[in-house]
């Protein structure tokens, strides 16, 4: 396969795998450790959420608490690896617990990443290639705003609940995998079935004020990190120049779990989160950094969008 | 009952850290990829490139009984070549093994190229 081959050999030319080896040690602790923090600051929002209620500062609250939630990306992405934790049912019972809150199913998103990783910024190919250029500002308000990708995952939760999986899936999803699909939306579904009809049941807005709503709000700002990863980076299967690393500050990179470092992260996926810190020290003048934090990052984009206004080519 | 196949001189054990792996080729046209390990001691022998989408498994990384596939982290169960965790969901080929004068010694049936 062309593009493993030149993932290999790129990483083959920055670091030997004597050093791979040293920084893809797996533990429990640091997994459990961000799990642990992320977990509490859902619960404060949540609390913010609670104590807001029936004042305008309902709005703040709902928003900050959406933002902890959609950050839960970050453990789901993480799980999906089997990379956040050492013992592998725990990595299988977080990646559930995050997939269901989230409202994501987990192991399809894992097929559905897993052919990202192969084919990262190959038009027609990369499952999760995001605004591939030229890029509108209309392209690029609907993907931060989320909804196109409520409208993806719910018509995959409930086509595999109803037992169908599109053709198109069977290009990452293998074939013996679809039971398993579509008896994990079906267990899914069924879940949040029981949650309704106990809200209904007691009368309770509950599901609706400290989950549903701040998930649908706070998408956009998954949406808005996940922008900095790879768009506007070139088109190929070059792990030095199909992702982005974007620098922030250490709380924002512990919400994500280190994802920010994303160009490492491709470069070799079974570095765990906890290790890309030190990979990123690296290796860091080998792969793409962006210096300026993600609002750099979306100033770039922007300013390619108003080229294309005036009508030059974008590039 | 004496299995089918022939011999073939892998890599010396001295060349395979403990818990980790070793790619080679073997075979009398150098027709298999095989991924060699070492696990507590005691060496086993897979076919290299993982039933996903073929990445070479020696570029992975063992942990305990497993082999991790480095590109989507699916893992065999390295004595058996079961498949253990998505995405990988095929088994993978196992060879048997002795150790002789040093070296690991694989055996597969060699293919015949006309």
């Amino acid at each position: 396969m062309k593009e493993l081959d030149e993932l290999v050999k790129v990483r083959e030319q920055i670091i030997p795998r004597s050093q791979l080896k040293r920084l893809a040690k797996r533990n429990n602790y640091a997994g459990l450790g961000f799990l642990a923090f992320h977990f509490f600051l859902i619960c404060g929002t949540g609390w913010l959420v609670h104590q807001a209620l029936g004042s305008w500062w309902i709005v703040p609250a709902v928003f900050l608490h959406g933002v902890l939630l959609a950050t839960l990306f970050a453990p789901l992405h993480e799980t999906s690896h089997g990379t956040a934790f050492r013992t592998l049912w725990l990595n299988e019972a977080v990646l559930w617990l995050c997939g269901l809150i989230y409202i994501f199913p987990p192991k399809w998103f894992r097929y559905h990443h897993a052919f990202h990783h192969t084919y990262t910024q190959i038009r027609r190919r990369d499952s999760a290639m995001v605004l591939p250029r030229p890029i509108t500002l209309m392209q690029y308000l609907v993907y931060v705003s989320g909804l196109m990708v409520w409208r993806r995952n719910l018509s995959y939760l409930f086509n595999h609940a109803m037992g169908r999986i599109d053709p198109a899936e069977h290009e990452y999803a293998p074939v013996d995998q679809h039971p398993m699909l579509v008896r994990e939306a079906r267990v899914m579904v069924a879940i949040y079935a029981a949650i309704a009809a106990l809200a209904v049941a007691y009368g309770s807005w509950a599901p609706v004020i400290y989950w549903l709503l701040p998930r649908i709000v706070g998408e956009s700002y998954a949406r808005w990190i996940r922008v900095a990863e790879h768009t506007g980076c070139d088109e190929g299967s070059d792990p030095r120049a199909n992702t982005r690393t974007t620098l922030t500050n250490p709380f924002i990179r512990t919400l994500w779990w280190n994802m920010p470092y994303h160009a490492e992260h491709h470069l070799c996926a079974f570095v765990p989160f906890h290790a890309l810190g030190k990979f990123h020290e690296q290796v860091h003048d080998k792969v793409l950094v962006n210096e300026g934090g993600y609002f750099q990052v979306h100033l770039d984009l922007f300013r390619r969008f108003i080229r294309l206004k005036h009508g030059a080519q974008v590039s | 009952m004496e299995q089918p196949g022939k011999w073939h001189r892998a890599v010396l054990v001295s060349e395979i850290e403990d818990e980790d792996v070793v790619g080679v080729v073997v075979g009398e046209q150098g027709e298999h990829e095989v991924a060699v390990y070492k696990l507590g001691g005691k060496c086993y022998a897979t076919a290299d490139r993982c039933t996903h989408q073929t990445a070479r498994l020696s570029d992975g990384l063992v942990i305990d009984d497993y082999i991790e596939c480095p590109l989507h982290q699916g893992r065999f169960h390295i004595p058996t070549g079961k498949a253990r965790s998505a995405p990988v969901s095929i088994a993978l080929q196992t060879y048997p093994t002795k150790v002789e004068d040093g070296a690991v010694y694989v055996l597969v049936e060699d293919i015949q190229f006309d």
